[in-house]
């Protein structure tokens, strides 16, 4: 199997999201400190202590997690399956096999249409996986690869 | 060429959802009839009307909606200004279950509801369900599941299974459900919380000052023969008669008094099957065989209830799946969790909760936080209810780690799973959508990862997880079937 990586402007896609997520845990955090300030003292140091240690897992998630993530994000597409590598911690390994895909889409966020980075999402009865941090083209790509895959397999009577 | 209609469907499927339909109209005639108001529903136009919305799109959905099948489809047309047409390919039909309820007994009609698997069939939930006479009823039946598929005729039946009334009565004292009992105390003791807080405290009081292990053991038989009575009247309305027959291709179940229903489930739509044993059960070798197939529910108000046998001795296993389900049963030496592994089943939710549970118990009574004298018997009760806790969900977890396991052949996956209770799952490679392997980045270093197969089955039984075996398992299971 090829294995494939993102793109590695997907790291700094990362970044931008988690910041975002970030400011609005420091925002509720610090309101909810302030509150306590006005309302109920004597529980403001807890509050100051689990707020600080949210927004400092928050801190983390944006600096140093988009690093780990995608040293470990991988993925390969085959004839006959597809096999994605993923997590930070908890890493995480799945393969599908091509002929179960009931249909692919290609979507783009907000954020990810300023790095013109792209999702590939692949459904199935039983849930849904993502390839994410793809180009235009390698989303393109992979998408027609299942596509062909999927159709070969129709057509040699495999699909079950 | 139609093999059958275009027919309406039987004039008491505008009465199937009785309430639903015809709820607001009957509490509005029973307060008319009950106060005497009848100008309430006679001068009150709106109020009329928005009663009677509907019984009459029932009344409507019964006129205009007509059913038809040829060698291929199921047609359904509907409609008067805004006409649908829905057609069903016969091939993706999964299930298709008969009920009678007491009315439709009396009136010998049987309503089918059929099945597809599609995110569509919930949505048109009402087109799907259908009734007629018992003859069109058959007919219908037969035409659905193609004389090619499968044969309902009794002559045609390979095997049947019966669960006698003793083997239900036993299903009933196993499955006794001693949660519901505690369920039922604790919401009485909301509604009558004098009464309750008083026989509460007399009976810890009792139970610290004067009682003994066996008056411990005589009150949980007591609750233990209580719910299990419960157990009994409902099992025995709910599966009595209860049989399954093999008729080629597909799987007939038959069971019920008031409600009676019969289930049809193709066989080559099935994902796997699972033979549950709780604790009780697994002492005594018994067991509960259930099925994963998209659309198979025997009670449809609890999804994950999707038995095809609801009590079956262990032994009897192999024979009964070589009868119904061929091929599916094997017996090939089980991959096991390495015992380096053990660590990691004590790494769960309940034994996280139990201990917060013990350490918060202790915690206030080691610093005296509060008055707990006032609360004493409460305190040595919840005390009691914590170390339980806590001891049974190490043992449910060392229970974990010696049931788990997994084998395979060329078309079959098993794997066995769960603590107190255990799971015995068999799964078609063939309706694999995905295997997953998960684990942190410490148990992989330890050569350690847990399995999840997402099988094409309905919602509580789309993911499967065998924890913490081998790293290589991973890659030797081969789930590309061609």
């Amino acid at each position: 199997m090829n294995y494939l990586k993102p793109d590695i402007k997907a790291k700094k896609l990362w970044r931008i999201t988690r910041f975002i997520s970030f400011l609005v845990f420091l925002t509720i955090s610090a309101s909810l400190s302030l509150l306590a300030f006005f309302t109920w003292k004597e529980a403001l140091p807890i509050f100051i202590f689990v707020g600080s240690l949210i927004v400092l897992w928050r801190l983390l998630a944006m600096l140093i997690y988009p690093h780990i993530e995608y040293k470990q994000w991988f993925y390969a597409v085959s004839s006959d399956k597809l096999e994605i590598r993923h997590g930070i911690f908890f890493i995480k390994k799945i393969i599908i096999p091509i002929y179960r895909i009931q249909h692919i889409s290609i979507i783009q966020g907000p954020f990810a249409r300023l790095f013109k980075l792209f999702t590939v999402e692949i459904s199935l009865a039983s849930g849904d996986f993502k390839i994410v941090g793809l180009t235009e083209n390698i989303a393109r790509d992979i998408s027609e690869k299942i596509k062909d895959s999927l159709y070969y397999n129709i057509d040699a009577g495999d699909f079950k | 060429m139609m093999n059958f209609g275009p027919k309406r469907s039987h004039f008491l499927s505008i009465f199937q959802h009785g309430f639903r339909n015809f709820g607001l109209l009957i509490l509005l005639l029973g307060f008319c009839l009950f106060t005497g108001k009848w100008s309430l529903l006679f001068d009150n136009v709106a109020l009329l009307a928005t009663v009677l919305v509907m019984p009459l799109s029932q009344i409507f959905t019964y006129l205009f909606t007509y059913y038809s099948i040829d060698n291929e489809k199921l047609y359904i047309k509907k409609g008067i200004m805004n006409r649908k047409n829905i057609e069903i390919s016969l091939d993706k039909i999964t299930t298709i279950d008969m009920s009678q309820k007491l009315l439709y007994q009396l009136a010998n009609v049987y309503n089918i509801n059929i099945n597809t698997g599609a995110s569509l069939t919930n949505a048109m939930s009402n087109e799907l369900s259908i009734s007629f006479k018992k003859e069109d009823a058959l007919a219908f039946q037969q035409l659905l599941l193609n004389s090619k598929k499968a044969n309902q005729n009794e002559t045609f039946s390979l095997n049947e299974k019966k669960a006698t009334t003793t083997e239900l009565i036993v299903m009933a004292l196993m499955n006794s459900n001693i949660f519901f009992m505690f369920q039922l105390v604790f919401f009485l003791s909301l509604f009558l919380p004098s009464f309750f807080d008083n026989i509460a405290d007399f009976a810890i009081s009792y139970f610290i000052n004067n009682g003994s292990i066996y008056m411990i053991i005589q009150v949980f038989i007591a609750i233990y023969i209580l719910s299990s009575m419960f157990n009994l009247l409902t099992i025995f309305v709910m599966y009595y008669n209860f049989s399954i027959k093999d008729c080629g291709e597909s799987l007939s179940i038959k069971y019920g008094i008031f409600d009676k229903k019969n289930h049809t489930l193709l066989k080559n739509k099935i994902s796997g099957i699972n033979y549950k044993q709780s604790f009780i059960m697994k002492l005594f070798g018994f067991g509960v065989l259930e099925v994963f197939a998209v659309g198979y529910d025997l009670d449809e108000s609890k999804s994950h209830l999707s038995i095809i046998f609801p009590f079956l001795r262990k032994r009897e296993l192999k024979d009964f799946l070589n009868q119904f389900i061929t091929n599916i049963y094997f017996d090939e030496k089980q991959i096991k969790p390495p015992l380096k592994s053990l660590r990691y089943f004590f790494l769960n939710w309940k034994i996280l909760f139990s201990t917060i549970f013990i350490s918060a118990i202790v915690t206030l009574y080691y610093f005296d936080i509060f008055d707990y004298s006032k609360f004493k018997y409460y305190f040595v009760f919840l005390a009691i209810f914590a170390s339980v806790s806590f001891i049974g969900s190490i043992i449910s977890s060392i229970l974990e780690y010696t049931n788990t396991g997994l084998s395979q052949n060329d078309n079959y996956i098993f794997i066995s799973s769960g603590g107190f209770k255990k799971n015995n799952i068999f799964i078609k490679k063939s309706m694999i959508e995905y295997i997953q392997s998960s684990g942190s980045l410490l148990k992989r270093r330890h050569g350690i990862s847990s399995l999840t197969f997402g099988i094409w089955a309905d919602l509580a039984n789309m993911a499967h997880r065998v924890k913490n075996l081998p790293l290589e398992t991973f890659s030797d299971i081969d789930i590309i079937t061609k």
